[in-house]
Parts: C-alpha cells; sequence; structure tokens
C-alpha cells in the first residue's frame, strides 16, 4: 500500500480527492433529499386528494 | 408543463415512435423509480472501488511519481463532463425539435450535474498542474476550452431560468447549449490543434492506448463510476422534479375546485 502522507506531493493528492470526494457526497445528499422530499409532498397531496 | 406534445395524434408513426412514447414524463417516471436503487448502489461500488484503487494500489508514475494519481479523478470528471454536456445537446435538440417536456426536464437537470464535473475537473487538474508544470493554471487551449465548457454550463443554468415563460426560457437554453456543442470536439483535439501544456490524449478507443494496465483497470473503474453516478444523479433529479411539477398540478388543480 501506498504512503500518500510521505510523497512530496501528498497535498495535492489529498485536495484533489477531497474536492472530489466532497463534490460527490454533497451532490448525492442534496440529491436525495430532494428526491424523498418529491416523493413524500406528491404521496401527501394524492392522499388529501 | 406541457403535456398536449404528448397527445397520441402528436407521435409520429415510423422508427421513431418507440422514442416519443417512453418521452412520456409519467412513463419515464414509472420506469426510473425501481431503477434508481440499482443505479445507485453500482455508482457506489464503482465509484468507491476506482478511487480507492488508484489512491492507495495503483502504481505511482515513473516520470510523475504519486501526483499521477490525480487521473483518477481527474480524467474520468473531465469525460462525464464532456459526455454530459452532450447528453445536455441532444436534449436540447429534441426540446427544440419535437418540444417533449421530458427533454426539458433533461436539459434543466443535466445542467447543473454537468457543472459539477466540470467544477472538480478543473480543480482537480489545477492541483495537478502546480506540481507538474510549476502553475494552478495556464492559457492553455485544453484547460481554456474546459473553462468555456464550464461557462456555457453556467450560461445554460442561468437562461434557463431567466425568463418569466419558462418555455421561452427553455427555448434559449437549447439554442445556447446546441451552439455550444462546437466546444466538445475542440476540447478533444485541441491537443492535437495547438501546441499545449497539457499532455496529448492517452486513452484510445481505437487501440494504441499509452497507459500500463494496471493504472489503466483502476482509471475505466473510476470513470464508469463516475459516469453511472452522472446518470443516478439525473435520473433522481429528473424524476423529483417529475413527482415536484405534478404535485404543484394536482395543488392548483384542488385550490380551483376550491
Amino acid at each position: 500500500m501506498t504512503l500518500l502522507n510521505t510523497s512530496q506531493f501528498a497535498a495535492f493528492i489529498n485536495g484533489a480527492y477531497a474536492v472530489s470526494v466532497i463534490f460527490l457526497a454533497a451532490v448525492s445528499a442534496l440529491t436525495l433529499a430532494r428526491y424523498r422530499n418529491a416523493t413524500r409532498r406528491l404521496a401527501q397531496t394524492e392522499a388529501n386528494k | 408543463m406541457n403535456e398536449n406534445v404528448l397527445a397520441p395524434s402528436a407521435v409520429p408513426a415510423g422508427g421513431a415512435s418507440w422514442l416519443h412514447r417512453y418521452a412520456n414524463p409519467g412513463r419515464f417516471l414509472r420506469l426510473a423509480r425501481p431503477c434508481l436503487p440499482w443505479l445507485a448502489g453500482f455508482s457506489l461500488i464503482l465509484t468507491v472501488t476506482g478511487l480507492i484503487w488508484g489512491y492507495y494500489f495503483a502504481p505511482a508514475d515513473w516520470e510523475q511519481g504519486d501526483a499521477a494519481r490525480i487521473m483518477y479523478v481527474h480524467v474520468p470528471a473531465a469525460w462525464v463532463a464532456m459526455a454530459g454536456y452532450a447528453a445536455l445537446a441532444v436534449a436540447s435538440f429534441f426540446s427544440l425539435i419535437w418540444r417533449h417536456p421530458l427533454a426539458d426536464i433533461a436539459a434543466e437537470e443535466i445542467g447543473p450535474v454537468g457543472a459539477g464535473f466540470t467544477f472538480v475537473c478543473l480543480v482537480s487538474g489545477a492541483l495537478w498542474g502546480k506540481p507538474m508544470w510549476g502553475a494552478y493554471w495556464v492559457w492553455d487551449a485544453r484547460l481554456t476550452s474546459v473553462l468555456v465548457l464550464f461557462f456555457l454550463y453556467l450560461g445554460h443554468i442561468a437562461l434557463i431560468r431567466a425568463f418569466d415563460n419558462p418555455q421561452h426560457g427553455h427555448r434559449a437554453a437549447a439554442i445556447l447549449a446546441l451552439v455550444g456543442a462546437v466546444n466538445l470536439p475542440i476540447i478533444v483535439f485541441s491537443v492535437q490543434w495547438w501546441n499545449t501544456l497539457h499532455q496529448g490524449n492517452t486513452i484510445s478507443i481505437s487501440g494504441g492506448s499509452k497507459i500500463y494496465i494496471t493504472m489503466l483497470y483502476p482509471l475505466l473503474i473510476s470513470s464508469l463510476g463516475f459516469y453511472l453516478t452522472f446518470i443516478t444523479l439525473v435520473v433522481a433529479r429528473m424524476s423529483a422534479s417529475i413527482m415536484e411539477k405534478k404535485t404543484r398540478n394536482l395543488l392548483l388543480a384542488a385550490a380551483e375546485r376550491s
């Protein structure tokens, strides 16, 4: 296993991975929240019809 | 949402009729909902596998050392950014020609996700450029054309919401997306047409890839993970958008009745 904290480029590599992982996690969480909210609101509206 | 175009009389006969049939938002929602958990699961498995493989287990490059590991996030993000814009252009074409409501929804939801992946590509590229070139940014043809792609995404997001009448917004944004598609071949061939600091194409579909197999596998898995993540996000956002419109229509109908 490569120990990236010993690499002279560690800050750049870790930064690139951090930006990617944070973006993917954040956009996935936001999309999931929006999808669940839309599903719940539609079910509520249809139930009250 | 304009549903009139989906009336049976509006569906043309012939080879494209299946496409029109599946362009119905209600049918799309019925198909998408059971697929979404599977898409999300495969996206997560492939992306995590690709990133861990690239970060920990792939070999360091003989010339760039460990800095080449940035490739496993930078290249997939760049490919998805371009493929996303191609999908945006196709959706815009269908929106302009056939006025499909689903094409408008697709274009609206692809924009922000594609812009996000382009941002990741630009930032990871800058973090790769500094240790290799000594600069975070250079006005190189490849870098500049990807920056233009990012601005095209932002322009599309802004334009689609810039009109009081949403139909006008979708039409103007579709024209921008189609005109902007000319940037895609410029990005791909920029490293051949101009002398660039950015390296040339390493992967070739027609053979002759200049990357060793131990680096190619994690790159392909990471790329497949990013592509699937993009598709999952867009399908989920489109489904949410359709449900939000449906809820709004039901509430409006209830308000009119009372």
